[in-house]
């Protein structure tokens, strides 16, 4: 349950998305400083997966029985607040479709109201422009990964961009086919590994093309899959660059000192 | 001509896309045709102001056709006889086959021309028309070049999209005389298949084309094609059949405007096809040429099994091949691996919705719910949503849990107890950072090669967030470097 | 049973309808009247009509020459004519013929045309600004010319350019018998289908002109 304090800005509940959780913490804790410099005071209810690996796999009756715990868990805060698109397109979108003809609809309807995607929100509901913004990385050849549920689903595409823009003094520099799936799709990079690897390949390539050196984005888990590639394929060829993966919540928080996603330490080491 | 090859017959959708991937062929075809598409109808639409507007339009136009369907299909039926032509309702592909197969008879038919159909390719036509000994002839230039590889089509617009120059070079070189001609020149294929297409049409006793819409309002069967074989065929043989299906009829004239609108800017970038050509009934006296014999050939197919269930939205289907365009499953393994006529989302969709088959399941697992297919869809067919429906219904006729199935299960039942699941989870990835060292990332992990076969495995950092968050918030607990760094306000 | 009742029945059974077993043409109608739909048309206002037409002809491959009078076309087509070694022979739709015009040096002929030297003179009914295309129906020119040819020349009366489908629609449902076929036609025949290169000329003519001219009536 939130712990109502006596601050200006409002309650938010961060939904962590499992991957973050368990992988990535950096990035949760990142979202945290992002949202405390903009005024707002977060809590962490106990929580877990959204449902999306149930829903996508045929078990309705298993993902409504999550998502209405989260649901209750979240439901006091004034936003629920979560660093993917695609856990929030999940509980945003589906969660009212998964409850069609339900008495629980309403409720559940109205909770995704109030659930933001963290560019979304810092762009959108608190208009985040810190005067001290924490990085500046003008100069810099960096580009963007548009996640295809933040994408399609939440319609985020400019809110990353601006977001870079003002806080971190740089233009995305864009990679071809940027809006193309990575090929992660849950289940489907390990049951469909060879087509999952043909695409995730594609997006490597398209990612080394555009000559950055860093790539971004706002779903760990396709940025887990997009890194895993390029490692693979920078160790296996020295003609392939060494490209950083980092979730935008890190680089706007200004953490650049932990290694990158599945970066060594000594690689960190050697960079910076 | 003798059998069709099914490209890697008896084996699943994932074997069938290891051969894909490995065809050079087929990926340099694949490579080549890709992006154009996208970029041909990106420009189209922007070249409309009102392109969402359209899209509503032929949406309701889709959705009033089939709200109505049984007024629409008698309408229809009346004004074609009416207007001289006859009906044939067929339940089945072997119905369909038997009623076409009859008609050539009925006409002594021994040479049939044929334009691009669809539905021909559903019920496979050509092979029963060559058990009746009628020589079925394809005039579409992508149709005739499958039919000399006597292979299937891999797209529902571009049919030999899987193959490129040099291959359909050497399908001419083996069957048509070249003597010392060369055909190096995609131009010189084109005049070349011209020219022996050109004396078909013009020997033919049928011609058999589909329809891309049936109008209700006058009972009037809509082609479009930019190569004018579709009219060919249905102008100059004595016998015109349209092999079609139920779901092609919408209400009016203005509807079909609304259809147009969309179909050839979605398909292939173009405002409107070259030839849209409209047909109702044989040629009558005023008419200066045309049949003397129109038939029409509507085929249910399980349509009726689809209608007004959970499925509908997929016989909005105007069969402009956007969403195989647009999808990165398909441009990477391309048409023929979803051993269907209907490729792509739409196919894996509407294939196991039309053949039930054993395997057809797998077509709408295999997709990444990009949602690409989705946003280009002209009639906004739900393709992901529909897919996951697919899956569902799946899960529930499966009589034997899968052990990825019963994997998910397991995860809902930990997930339905966060406490428990931090408790768990948080040691199990502890011990995953630990056992990575500095590295940061795994090349290989027993049990998830699937993973680890194609691409590393970050390492996690260390405890949950979720454990690091419990005890940044009880000070008494103490706290890693990275909780510290992130400390806020005590 | 047989299929057509089968499958009605179970059309009706899924959309929950009833055979009332009324006049389907009543029931066509008044379902018709109920659901006015307007149509999404491109943007396109009354006075760009002609030139809209021209710039979507042309972008679709089609060449368009403006003509004052039909005494102008002759010489155009001698124009036209001379570069190429043999003389093209002329097929003409009936309305041409009816002219009584001679088009020497141009040989009409009144059998199939040739697939090469071939032309084709033909009046389009009417045309569609917002593609630039033409519409022919086989009552008044035969279906088989417009695609037969190697070089398809439409006459086209100034008039006879209408602004949107729809408005061409209203001049064919005119109360009078459809014609067994109406062709929309927008450039010249193209196919794609080897590597998605786009190849002019494929089964039908391989070159589209569209003459405006102002009035076509004698």
């Amino acid at each position: 349950m939130p712990n109502r304090q006596s601050s200006q800005g409002p309650n938010v509940g961060l939904f962590i998305t499992c991957p973050v959780d368990l992988i990535r913490p950096s990035i949760g804790f990142a979202t945290v400083k992002l949202l405390e410099q903009s005024g707002c005071t977060v809590s962490v209810p106990e929580q877990s997966c959204c449902g999306q690996v149930a829903f996508n796999n045929g078990l309705p009756d298993e993902t409504r029985t999550l998502a209405w715990s989260i649901v209750q868990s979240f439901k006091d805060f004034d936003y629920v607040v979560t660093p993917s698109g695609s856990c929030g397109g999940m509980i945003k979108h589906h969660y009212p479709e998964l409850f069609e003809g339900d008495p629980r609809q309403a409720d559940v309807e109205a909770f995704g109201q109030k659930v933001y995607e963290l560019t979304t929100f810092l762009t959108e509901v608190l208009d985040y422009r810190p005067e001290n913004p924490n990085i500046d990385l003008s100069g810099q050849t960096i580009t963007y990964h548009d996640s295809c549920a933040g994408l399609r689903e939440l319609g985020i595409k400019q809110q990353p961009r601006q977001l870079l823009k003002q806080c971190a003094s740089f233009d995305v520099t864009e990679m071809a086919d940027t809006d193309v799936c990575c090929g992660f799709g849950g289940t489907f990079c390990v049951k469909y590994s060879d087509v999952s690897n043909r695409m995730v390949s594609d997006k490597a390539n398209n990612i080394r093309q555009s000559g950055a050196s860093m790539v971004l984005g706002g779903d760990l888990s396709c940025l887990l899959n997009i890194a895993g590639k390029l490692q693979r394929e920078a160790g296996q060829s020295a003609g392939n660059p060494v490209v950083q993966v980092r979730h935008i919540a890190e680089v706007l928080a200004g953490d650049l000192s932990s290694p990158a996603i599945g970066e060594s330490t000594d690689e960190r080491e050697q960079h910076s | 001509m003798s059998g069709v090859h099914i490209h890697d017959p008896g084996v699943n959708f994932i074997a069938r896309s290891r051969g894909a991937l490995n065809d050079d062929n087929l990926q340099q075809a694949l490579e080549k045709a890709g992006s154009g598409f996208v970029h041909k109808r990106q420009a189209a639409i922007e070249r409309v102001p009102n392109f969402e507007a359209m899209r509503d339009r032929a949406l309701r136009a889709r959705q009033r056709a089939l709200k109505n369907l049984d007024v629409y299909l008698l309408h229809f039926e009346k004004k074609v006889i009416e207007a001289g032509g006859q009906v044939h309702w067929v339940e089945t592909p072997d119905e369909m086959r038997q009623t076409v197969v009859d008609l050539c008879h009925q006409y002594d038919a021994r040479t049939v021309t044929k334009g691009k159909s669809m539905v021909g390719e559903e019920v496979e036509l050509n092979e029963a028309l060559e058990e009746a000994g009628i020589e079925p002839q394809e005039t579409d230039l992508g149709e005739y070049v499958i039919q000399l590889a006597h292979e299937r089509p891999s797209h529902i617009v571009a049919p030999a999209l899987h193959k490129t120059k040099a291959q359909v070079q050497s399908l001419f070189r083996e069957h048509h005389n070249l003597g010392e001609r060369d055909l190096d020149e995609v131009e010189s294929i084109v005049n070349e298949a011209r020219d022996v297409i050109r004396d078909r049409f013009l020997g033919a006793d049928v011609g058999i084309t589909g329809a891309n819409m049936l109008i209700a309002e006058t009972g009037t069967a809509a082609i479009v094609t930019n190569e004018g074989n579709g009219d060919l065929t249905a102008t100059l043989p004595r016998t015109h059949i349209v092999t079609t299906s139920i779901d092609k009829v919408i209400p009016t004239w203005k509807d079909a405007s609304a259809i147009l609108r969309v179909l050839a800017r979605s398909a292939t970038g173009q405002d409107i096809t070259t030839y849209t050509t409209f047909f109702t009934g044989p040629k009558s006296e005023q008419d200066e040429d045309g049949p003397e014999n129109f038939h029409i050939v509507l085929m249910d197919n399980r349509r009726t099994e689809i209608l007004g269930s959970e499925y509908e939205e997929m016989l909005h289907c105007i069969r402009c091949g956007a969403c195989m365009n647009h999808c990165p499953v398909y441009q990477s393994v391309g048409g023929h691996t979803y051993n269907s006529v209907y490729p792509g989302p739409m196919g894996a969709v509407l294939t196991p919705l039309l053949r039930h088959g054993k395997d057809d399941y797998q077509l709408p697992n295999a997709s990444t719910f990009c949602g690409r297919c989705e946003s280009v869809c002209p009639v906004r067919i739900p393709l992901p949503g529909l897919m996951r429906k697919l899956r569902d219904q799946e899960q529930r006729e499966a009589t034997l849990n899968k052990a990825s199935t019963l994997a998910v299960k397991l995860f809902c039942r930990l997930s339905n107890r966060p406490g428990l699941y931090r408790r768990l989870t948080s040691p199990a990835v502890n011990l995953l950072h630990w056992l990575s060292g500095r590295r940061g990332r795994f090349r290989s992990i027993p049990f998830m090669s699937g993973w680890t076969r194609h691409r590393d495995f970050t390492a996690p950092q260390g405890a949950s967030f979720q454990t690091q968050w419990r005890s940044r918030k009880s000070p008494q607990r103490g706290g890693s470097p990275q909780e510290k760094r992130s400390r806020r306000n005590g | 049973m047989d299929s057509r009742t089968r499958i009605l029945e179970r059309i009706r059974q899924a959309i929950g309808s009833e055979d009332t077993g009324g006049d389907i043409e009543a029931t066509f109608q008044s379902l018709c009247e109920t659901s006015t739909d307007a149509p999404a048309q491109p943007d396109l206002s009354p006075e760009d009509t002609v030139s809209r037409f021209i710039a979507e002809a042309q972008r679709n491959g089609a060449i368009v020459t403006e003509l004052e009078d039909l005494d102008q076309v002759q010489p155009w087509l001698q124009e036209q004519a001379k570069a190429l070694a043999t003389p093209p022979t002329l097929s003409l739709s009936p309305w041409v013929t009816a002219l009584e015009r001679d088009w020497a040096p141009l040989q009409v002929t009144r059998s199939a045309p040739q697939p090469f030297d071939s032309w084709g003179l033909v009046r389009a009914h009417s045309a569609m600004a917002e593609t630039g295309t033409i519409m022919s129906l086989s009552r008044e020119c035969p279906s088989g010319l417009l695609f037969l040819v190697e070089r398809l020349v439409v006459l086209i009366d100034r008039q006879d350019i209408v602004r949107f489908q729809e408005d061409a629609w209203d001049r064919l449902l005119d109360g009078q018998r459809l014609p067994r076929t109406v062709n929309l036609i927008t450039g010249p025949s193209r196919t794609a289908d080897i590597e998605q290169q786009i190849q002019i000329g494929a089964h039908g003519p391989r070159r589209a002109d569209y003459l405006i001219v102002e009035s076509l009536t004698r």
